[in-house]
């Protein structure tokens, strides 16, 4: 068994002593990190009054410069501590090496860059909005001033992908708040790996001394409670499956609000001009397998039910069967930085393909090792365990008119991806009114834009506490008391 | 050829004639003759049944399996437990029967293509008509997956479960057990409706028809009947609140033909448990009972004796025992456990699994001794390679059972288990056995889908009480 030393970083400091260990996932591993139930006083940011060196200080020129300083600093090759949590990522994740060093490399640096930042600031609100009080003139006379500012959130963040640390720190860093991050057992150093990296770079900077990373067991009721408490902090962001989601909302109360960053599935929508060429059944068939088999179909935007107007008739289900085909087919021609065969594929999901290969209800691409599968229902209904398609798995389901598939797009639901462009724009009002969050082009499943609304809401917004401040001097209630007469007398 | 040559000659040529030994026969062959007649029986069952089953033949065609040479070949052909569910839920949900049956129909010997089922509408009525032209006599088991597994068996395995339950039963040497635990003096006790199409209902059936030649009154139960249906809404509806698609649920065929005929369904609740706990308290006072229920039952037989001051004296030679492993001790507390055990001081364990007719009960030593009807294998539950026939090996239980003709009875559990193959048990029984340790793996990746039939009561109740309380 490989043990790891996970310090406990709070706001500048790191404390690696009286360590206590956790088993981590599959067994394989341990954890030693400080118990963080010592350090309750000192985790949460008591007095948020502290929160004002990040606005005296610095502005948001200042902010993205920092992001922009930090993510040069980022990449494996230079930085120890990215290493190490890049060679303990590849023991824990679903995804391949090949796809986490990109990610690494690649990704997170070009996501903390300031042209990328800038941009995620300015859609989202505005910089000159974060950068200062902005001024209203409202219909009743008054002059007003709204702000926003940042709050004491803690972050329980994913670890399906190690750039969920990343948008973690872009996130706090534009809305100057104050982050806990508490990192997950399957990856607990990408964060802390951040932050040893700022303390290196810019030990006294007030965005260095507002970022705070700990490790512990999630569930752990007794030490939740207690710092969960709208004393402690504003904001809870949770990232997360549906039960650890449940177990939060056990938590909220008056004051402490929760951004959640739901567990989501995706849908995929083909209509029947998929069929007209032997070339477009081809180059669907890829942009299905890059929405399926992307990042492994570790994120929640992977494709994964995929609604086909093949026709339900015999025709249509050996053209369904055929595109099942191409798609494994394209799936085995992804390069190895997007996708790969999983290391440790799911054996009850290779049992229930294995059954249902031999059943007359489904036509089955793949699904005989850990390469993956393409499952054609030759009846109008996902599989039985479509909850549970992972590890590049896709399931193609049949229709006669693509608008039966609607039934399947729920709350629930994030990503669309839709084939052809006509059908995303004849559907896009209605999939959003059934609970849909994102719709893309296929093949589109996997290109997330940080400037875009994130499941469904605006985090950065969210992040932020709103506040105005209402200009109502004597002279401005006298000329609202003038209005008043003069609309009784008129 | 010595004697003792032709007979392992003959279980190998035919499995079915192990039914003709005695428990202390069954378990006095060395481990070369066990291996010898399992590997003939797994020879011939291939054989046999992989012209007449299509899953079989494709699972042997994709693994270019032709012949079986040693025990271990067999593996790659072993079903997934999720075989005998592998239909699409939209079936039941649509009360499609015709594609149900035409499923079925692929997994026995037995033909089911000339069945008229225009008029079922139910799954009850669908296995009613199979029953009522065909010899396959369905098993059924639920959970919350929302689907029922549908195991084909047939009345031509029925004997075998009753024999079984006679092996379970037998007195070994000197250890507990009935001389014949299908004597006139003998009362088979089950705590589940008389008629329906779980294991327990079923292995019922049998023991009245094969144990005691049609007399009801040595098979004891709480009467009635599970409906299928009722069994297979109960893992549904459990499988619909999970994804909030309750209301896709009642927009369903099946749904709205089971609540139109609600009120007319008969179940058992904890009332007519405590009325047949106060009956067979008095009626069996002194007779010899052989039972087989989870910790949970026996836990409100005691409740039920102290609520109406009744004695639990049974006779001493009863044979009661405890099974559902961890599922059939429920809730209770350690102290509840204890008074359980204060109180019927020599319970017995028995592990069966679903799709086994034999069941193993546990020896002395703490040890599950498999009848040799039953060829077991240890799987490395990561790659699903077999772990080598010797030694001690921990892994994923995977069974075949021999006794099985008419159906594929090679089944990848879902139990995790501790195998010592070497043999030479305190108890006297030669063979394999297994330590007394038996996990699911289910319960290790978080969550167990199972409506066991320690739990099926309870659940059943909770649903159609939800049920009710839904309008159309």
């Amino acid at each position: 068994m490989k043990t790891f030393k996970i310090p406990l970083l709070i706001r500048g400091q790191l404390i690696d002593d009286d360590c206590i260990e956790f088993e981590a996932r599959r067994g394989e591993l341990s954890f030693q990190t400080p118990n963080v139930a010592g350090y309750l006083d000192t985790l949460p940011l008591q007095d948020p009054i502290k929160m004002s060196d990040m606005y005296e200080e610095l502005n948001m020129d200042g902010v993205i410069d920092y992001l922009d300083q930090l993510s040069r600093r980022l990449s494996p090759k230079i930085n120890p501590y990215m290493q190490e949590a890049y060679e303990l990522s590849c023991m824990t994740s679903g995804l391949t090496p090949e796809i986490l060093y990109s990610q690494y490399c690649n990704m997170i640096p070009a996501m903390l860059s300031a042209a990328s930042v800038r941009e995620v600031a300015e859609k989202h609100i505005g910089i000159a909005t974060l950068d200062g009080w902005t001024r209203h003139e409202l219909l009743d006379g008054r002059v007003a001033h709204t702000r926003p500012f940042g709050a004491r959130c803690v972050h329980i963040t994913a670890g399906n992908s190690p750039a969920v640390a990343a948008i973690t720190v872009m996130w706090n860093c534009l809305t100057r708040g104050d982050a806990v991050v508490k990192s997950p057992s399957n990856d607990p150093l990408t964060s802390l790996a951040i932050g040893r990296t700022m303390i290196e770079m810019a030990p006294d900077h007030p965005l260095t001394k507002h970022y705070s990373v700990a490790y512990w067991k999630g569930g752990n009721t007794e030490f939740e409670s207690t710092i969960y408490s709208p004393d402690n902090f504003e904001k809870i962001v949770a990232w997360g499956g549906f039960s650890s989601m449940k177990h939060i909302t056990r938590y909220l109360q008056p004051g402490l609000e929760l951004i959640a960053m739901d567990p989501k599935l995706s849908g995929t929508l083909i209509g029947k001009e998929a069929f007209e060429s032997e070339e477009t059944m081809r180059k669907v068939a890829g942009l299905i397998a890059m929405d399926f088999g992307g990042l492994n179909q570790e994120a929640c935007a992977s494709a994964r039910v995929i609604s086909v107007e093949s026709g339900t008739d015999k025709a249509g289900i050996a053209r369904l069967n055929k595109l099942a085909d191409y798609a494994f087919e394209a799936l085995q021609g992804l390069p190895l930085e997007a996708s790969a065969p999983h290391r440790h594929f799911d054996e009850d999901l290779l049992a229930e393909i294995s059954s249902v290969r031999r059943s007359p209800f489904y036509h089955v691409a793949g699904g005989k090792d850990n390469r993956g599968a393409v499952i054609a229902s030759k009846l109008p209904a996902p599989v039985d365990f479509s909850d549970r398609l992972g590890c590049r798995v896709a399931n193609l389901v049949p229709c006669d008119d693509i608008e039966e598939a609607l039934k399947l797009i729920t709350i629930h639901t994030q990503t669309i991806g839709v084939y052809p462009e006509s059908l995303k724009l004849k559907l896009r009002n209605k999939l959003a009114f059934l609970g849909g969050q994102r719709i893309v082009s296929l093949g589109n499943h996997l290109s997330g834009n940080n400037a875009l609304p994130h499941d469904g809401l605006e985090p950065l917004r969210r992040l932020c506490r709103w506040i105005s401040e209402s200009d109502m001097t004597v002279d401005t209630y006298e000329s609202m008391l003038d209005k008043l007469k003069r609309q009784a007398a008129g | 050829m010595t004697e003792r040559r032709e007979i392992v000659k003959t279980l190998g040529d035919d499995p079915f004639r192990m039914m003709d030994l005695s428990i202390e026969e069954i378990f006095d062959f060395d481990q070369n003759e066990i291996d010898e007649f399992q590997l003939a029986g797994l020879q011939r069952r291939f054989a046999e049944l992989r012209p007449a089953l299509p899953p079989l033949d494709m699972l042997a065609e994709e693994n270019h399996i032709e012949a079986i040479n040693t025990i271990d070949e067999i593996v790659p052909l072993l079903f997934p437990h999720t075989e005998y569910k592998s239909y699409p839920l939209s079936l039941i949900d649509n009360c499609q029967f015709e594609h149900l049956n035409h499923w079925l129909n692929e997994f026995t010997t037995h033909d089911l293509t000339d069945l008229e089922l225009d008029d079922c509408e139910s799954i009850d009525d669908w296995l009613n008509a199979v029953e009522e032209h065909t010899p396959v006599r369905v098993v059924c088991s639920s959970g919350t997956s929302g689907k029922i597994t549908l195991l084909p068996r047939s009345t031509d395995e029925e004997r075998c479960i009753a024999k079984q339950f006679e092996f379970v039963y037998a007195k070994f040497r000197d250890e507990w057990g009935f001389g014949d635990p299908y004597g006139p003096d003998v009362y088979h006790v089950q705590i589940n409706p008389r008629k329906g199409r779980v294991n327990s209902c079923r292995s019922g059936d049998v023991r009245v028809k094969y144990g005691f030649d049609g007399d009801e009154s040595h098979v004891l139960n709480l009467g009635g009947e599970l409906s299928t249906d009722v069994l297979w809404m109960t893992g549904r509806m459990k499988k619909a609140q999970l994804e909030g698609t309750v209301q896709q649920l009642k927009e369903t065929a099946a749904w709205k033909r089971l609540h139109a005929k609600l009120e007319n369904i008969q179940t058992s609740s904890a009332e007519d448990r405590e009325a047949f706990y106060q009956d067979i308290l008095v009626r069996l006072k002194g007779k010899s009972v052989a039972m087989a229920a989870g910790h949970v039952f026996y836990w409100e037989m005691l409740e039920c004796a102290r609520k109406y001051d009744l004695e639990i004296a049974f006779s001493e030679d009863s044979c009661l025992c405890t099974a559902g492993g961890v599922k059939g001790k429920g809730n209770l507390t350690e102290e509840q456990l204890a008074q359980v055990a204060e109180a019927f001081p020599n319970l017995n364990d028995i592990y069966g699994c679903s799709e086994l007719m034999a069941l193993a009960r546990q020896c002395p030593e703490g040890h599950y001794h498999m009848p040799p009807s039953v060829v077991s294998f240890v799987l490395d539950p990561e790659t699903g390679v077999p772990y080598p026939r010797s030694g001690t090996q921990t892994g994923r239980y995977a069974v075949f059972d021999l006794w099985a003709k008419t159906y594929w009875a090679g089944i990848i559990t879902g139990d995790e288990v501790t195998m010592n193959w070497d043999g030479g048990c305190g108890c006297g029984r030669k063979g394999p056995y297994l330590l007394g340790d038996i996990g699911r793996y289910a319960d290790k990746n978080g969550g167990d889908d199972k409506i066991t039939c320690q739990r099926s009561a309870a659940a059943v109740e909770e649903m159609m009480e939800s049920m009710r309380n839904q309008t159309s």
